[in-house]
């Protein structure tokens, strides 16, 4: 049997890399299907970002919280947070209001293993002229409908 | 109105919000979707600016008015001060607190709508 196993460079204008968590994977598939938002870098240690904005350090910060069992860990609770209010917010834009105490329940009790950190590796190619810089950092772009044949998990 | 959790825990997420985005670590890159800061400060001045009785769907409706001006507040204060800092890092602790706290309280087994959430979600493998 051989197997093949791809490599990707840490930076380059080629790809794109993003810390995702398996629940917000799951959610975002649930408010809008076949599109998903998030935020990336096109180094996988943005150094030139905040910690906040630099996929490795939330891979690294989640990836500790959830193998530690911090439940109440800080970041875990923000990740919480951030879906609910994209839970409320979304499902009303959406004249979905009567889900809403459904999947809050669900993702305020999720367990903490769904926390589980992803890196998503962004073909820059396929998602040209839909993307946004010029924020926060220098590093740091944001896709509002990045579709699933766009990117790839290669961490999870 | 009765007591209504639903609405508790979205007041308190957006006063959450607006102090996470006053913040140099504040948590973008965790968020999935977008939400208009315009549309976060009318909720919040809808709330800070109401009578106790239009927000009788919160249990401490004064409590939660007296964050809404808080936060308010804050936003006037812009770019924050290292000193101020430290106070909306606090801040924004205790309202994801509240906010949490209210969302555990939903249960949709007193809901009358249908359960429509994919319940597999739970029980499906994460790696």
């Amino acid at each position: 049997m051989v197997l093949f196993l791809k490599a990707y460079a840490g930076r380059s204008s080629v790809s794109g890399y993003s810390a995702q968590t398996w629940i917000a994977k799951l959610v975002n598939e649930y408010l809008h299907p076949g599109s998903y938002f998030c935020w990336f870098s096109t180094n996988f240690n943005a150094m030139a970002n905040g910690d906040d904005s630099n996929p490795i350090w939330l891979y690294w910060w989640l990836d500790r919280a959830v193998a530690q069992g911090g439940v109440n860990n800080a970041k875990v609770q923000q990740v919480r947070a951030n879906l609910l209010l994209a839970i409320d917010r979304e499902l009303r834009a959406a004249g979905r209001a009567s889900e809403i105490a459904d999947a809050t329940y669900v993702v305020t009790g999720a367990p903490l293993q769904m926390f589980t950190p992803q890196v998503w590796r962004i073909n820059m190619a396929a998602i040209a002229g839909r993307y946004t810089g010029g924020h926060q950092y220098p590093d740091e772009y944001n896709i509002t409908d990045l579709r699933a044949g766009e990117f790839e998990i290669v961490i999870s | 109105m009765a007591y209504d959790p639903i609405q508790c825990t979205r007041a308190y997420l957006t006063l959450w919000k607006l102090v996470d985005r006053l913040l140099p670590d504040y948590s973008k890159w965790l968020e999935i979707g977008p939400i208009p800061n315009v549309e976060l400060e009318i909720n919040a001045k809808y709330i800070a600016g109401s009578s106790l009785s239009n927000l009788n769907w919160c249990d401490e409706p004064d409590r939660l008015r007296k964050y809404a001006i808080t936060v308010l507040g804050l936003l006037r204060h812009q770019p924050l001060e290292q000193g101020t800092m430290a106070d909306a890092d606090r801040l924004r602790s205790e309202l994801m607190g509240q906010a949490l706290r209210y969302a555990k309280e939903i249960n949709p087994e007193t809901s009358e709508w249908p359960r429509t959430f994919p319940w597999t979600l739970l029980s499906s493998k994460g790696r």
